[in-house]
């Protein structure tokens, strides 16, 4: 019984924990309002700010020319990128390649 | 086949000489800079004649006019809709980019609509390109000619002359904006 009480313990710290981590690795970067070049140099800040592999980083623009802007960066330095959404915003889902 | 081998060793880089100094031809220079650094390429600006306006500490210098600049759309940031449609470069004659205080009308203009359209001040953006990488330099013969002292301008610039631009930037490319 006291076994089963620190098990469940420990699994709900542990579930806890995960949820911090995830929530730390998930960096938005809010670009709205913004025009080129700011969006790409806040999102290459921001890559080198978050070295870490498991980074996702959210980018929200509104810049136009973002749709093939990001793309166009994320391949040149071999990044894994995903459009979200188009509207009201763009938001891009980048990470980085394993 | 020789030589193409040699440009694909070479590092990216990315070379601008710039040697106008007001507003509109700042930015863009600025602008390409600084993408391309935060895309890893190697990027170094050469600032010459009226260039060097650029990268004084005061940058009230830089301004735009649309005297003798036929290409400037000139609208108004500020108004109703219909007012800020017209492009007052094509409507105007241009002598009256000559009456005292258009220059100084066109440069707050010109400032309010880059922030409008989310670009950063000037400053801020040629900080940004420093904080990138970006080697910014100063033509040492044109400092002279112009009479500017070093502590003119901002810190984190070299000053070389022309020989020394041309023996570190690429081979390959070189813009003159």
């Amino acid at each position: 019984m006291k076994d089963n009480i620190v098990y469940l313990c420990l699994c709900y710290i542990n579930s806890a924990y995960q949820v911090i981590v995830e929530v730390l690795l998930d960096i938005l970067i809010d670009t709205k309002g913004l025009a080129c070049p700011m969006p790409i140099i806040k999102l290459k800040k921001s890559l080198a700010e978050n070295p870490e592999l498991d980074n996702l980083f959210y980018i929200e623009s509104t810049d136009k020319g973002g749709l093939q802007d990001i793309p166009a960066f994320c391949q040149q330095q071999c990044l894994v990128y995903e459009l979200l959404e188009e509207q009201p915003c763009i938001i891009f889902k980048v990470w980085r390649s394993t | 086949m020789e030589k193409l081998a040699e440009i694909k060793h070479l590092p990216d880089q990315f070379s601008v000489i710039q040697t106008k100094g007001t507003l509109d031809w700042a930015y863009p220079a600025f602008i390409l800079a600084s993408t391309a650094a935060a895309m890893d390429k190697e990027v170094e600006l050469y600032f010459t004649f009226y260039g060097l306006n650029c990268i004084l500490k005061d940058s009230s210098g830089l301004k735009v006019s649309p005297l003798a600049n036929p290409g400037m759309v000139v609208k108004s940031p500020v108004g109703p809709e219909w007012l800020q449609e017209i492009d007052w470069n094509r409507k105007l004659p241009g002598l009256v980019w000559t009456l005292p205080g258009a220059s100084m009308l066109a440069t707050w203009g010109f400032k309010k609509r880059m922030l409008l359209e989310g670009q950063v001040p000037i400053e801020e953006l040629r900080d940004l390109c420093l904080e990138l990488g970006v080697k910014m330099t100063a033509c040492q013969m044109s400092v002279d000619l112009m009479g500017y002292k070093p502590e003119d301008f901002i810190d984190g610039i070299s000053f070389a002359g022309a020989a020394s631009y041309f023996a570190q930037t690429p081979k390959t490319q070189s813009l003159f904006i």
